[in-house]
């Protein structure tokens, strides 16, 4: 598989099981940074990120601002933050207004990834309850990045991925152990 | 709205002369969105329409209320305020600065922790980079579409106090309730360009994640400097590092924002 920089992840509904599927599978050595952007509850602070530590072998956090992103560790977007990436490499958060109703947006995270990691990007999208996501997951893929979605058939709400098919065609429709699969391999 | 390196560039000197910010120190990433979140709120389609409109100050002012952003909630982060209300019930002073005010959302909250604190003699200075913000500010109103959020956050303060005692019915819909804010003195201008002075209680939150690291270093610095002593708090967001300053400063409330200078 080529030499990807990053995994970028995002979902909503649904998505919490997965991402803690997928990081319980990915090993400790995994060479590239995992950047997930999922829809929370603003005030769930305590617990989340120590519950997917619990299971993952690398190194969950929410970055703060300006943390340079680093290979062996996941970036979860701090609730009530958006989390983008900037052009060398660091997070750069916001309270810029909600996008979709939503803050963290996956679309703010996915379409700086695009801009900074370009064809070296592999975007994931999964699960979740409405179409923020789907533009970001085509800036990877306008970028010539790896674009992944959750086939709708496996998702607890279907919107997210639906949304993102109407978008775009992706390099591939799986399933959560797919996805894993996939991500196994890359680099 | 695609702008070139130069664009920019002059964009950014031209902003520094008229408006008095250097956003040259800006991240460069954020600066762009801001700017194109300008040009729609204001219907700019060329630059020259930005140029054009810094000619005049009623449309500058207006450029400098768009460039900001606000906060859009009352008692952001709850934990902070409650954290607040206990530090100026214990008596961490008498002068609280807000160094970049960019919404009433901040000065109301802090408003309603010093009552909430018993604090009736605290003043309060806050730098802002437009009069329009000002205005909003001494309006009182506040927006009902974040009503249901503050509601929330002001449950959290876990306070016997209601939030009806200080969020009221208006004529024109809601209002901070009347004669909350006067101790408070506005400035108009960057508080990097500001004369050094002390403060008990620093608020600059969220405010440093526009910023360049070399910027949010120095903006950092001057924030550490305005402490008046090792009893002074500086809060700052949750999610923000005190870049450059970390070792003079005691970080054991930094969960919450918190920080003292190290005794």
């Amino acid at each position: 598989m080529a030499d990807f920089r990053a995994v970028v992840i995002g979902g909503s509904a649904g998505s919490y099981a997965v991402v803690s599927r997928i990081l319980a599978a990915l090993p400790v050595d995994y060479p590239v940074p995992v950047i997930v952007c999922m829809h929370r509850l603003k005030h769930v602070r305590a617990g989340f990120i120590e519950a997917l530590n619990e299971r993952s072998n690398l190194n969950v956090v929410e970055p703060y601002d300006k943390q340079v992103i680093e290979r062996g560790n996941v970036y979860v977007a701090p609730a009530n933050y958006h989390m983008f990436i900037d052009y060398f490499g660091s997070v750069s958060l916001s309270v810029e207004d909600q996008y979709l109703f939503c803050r963290p947006a996956i679309d703010y995270t996915l379409e700086s990834a695009a801009k900074a990691w370009r064809s070296k990007t592999v975007g994931v999208i999964l699960t979740g309850a409405n179409q923020d996501g789907a533009k970001g997951l085509k800036a990877i893929a306008d970028a010539g990045g790896y674009t992944i979605v959750q086939d709708p058939k496996t998702a607890d709400v279907p919107t997210m991925p639906q949304a993102a098919l109407r978008l775009l065609k992706p390099d591939a429709i799986l399933s959560p152990q797919e996805i894993i699969t996939f991500l196994k391999s890359i680099n | 709205m695609l702008l070139t390196t130069n664009e920019l560039r002059e964009i950014e000197a031209t902003l520094a002369e008229r408006l008095k910010v250097d956003y040259s120190k800006y991240s460069d990433d954020f600066f762009r969105r801001r700017l194109a979140y300008v040009f729609e709120k204001m219907h700019f389609h060329r630059v020259q329409d930005l140029y054009a409109a810094l000619g005049s100050l009623v449309s500058s002012d207006e450029i400098s209320y768009y460039l900001a952003v606000p906060q859009t909630e009352l008692f952001r982060a709850p934990s902070f305020w409650r954290r607040l209300i206990k530090s100026l019930a214990d008596g961490c002073g008498k002068k609280v600065w807000l160094p970049c005010l960019t919404s009433y959302h901040e000065l109301y909250s802090l408003a309603v922790a010093l009552d909430l604190a018993g604090c009736d003699d605290v003043d309060v200075v806050a730098n802002v980079l437009s009069d329009r913000t000002i205005a909003e500010c001494r309006s009182l109103r506040v927006s009902k579409h974040d009503d249901d959020h503050n509601r929330s956050n002001f449950e959290r303060l876990e306070s016997a106090a209601a939030y009806d005692d200080y969020v009221v019915k208006s004529a024109d819909g809601l209002s901070l309730r009347d004669g909350m804010l006067g101790r408070v003195t506005f400035r108009n201008g960057w508080f990097l360009n500001t004369p050094d002075e002390k403060y008990d209680v620093v608020i600059c939150r969220d405010v440093t994640l526009a910023y360049s690291e070399k910027l949010t270093r120095q903006a950092v610095a001057k924030l550490v400097d305005s402490l008046a002593g090792p009893e002074a708090v500086l809060g700052i967001g949750v999610m923000e590092r005190p870049l450059g300053s970390e070792e003079r400063l005691d970080c054991s409330l930094s969960a919450d924002g918190f920080y003292k200078l190290i005794k």
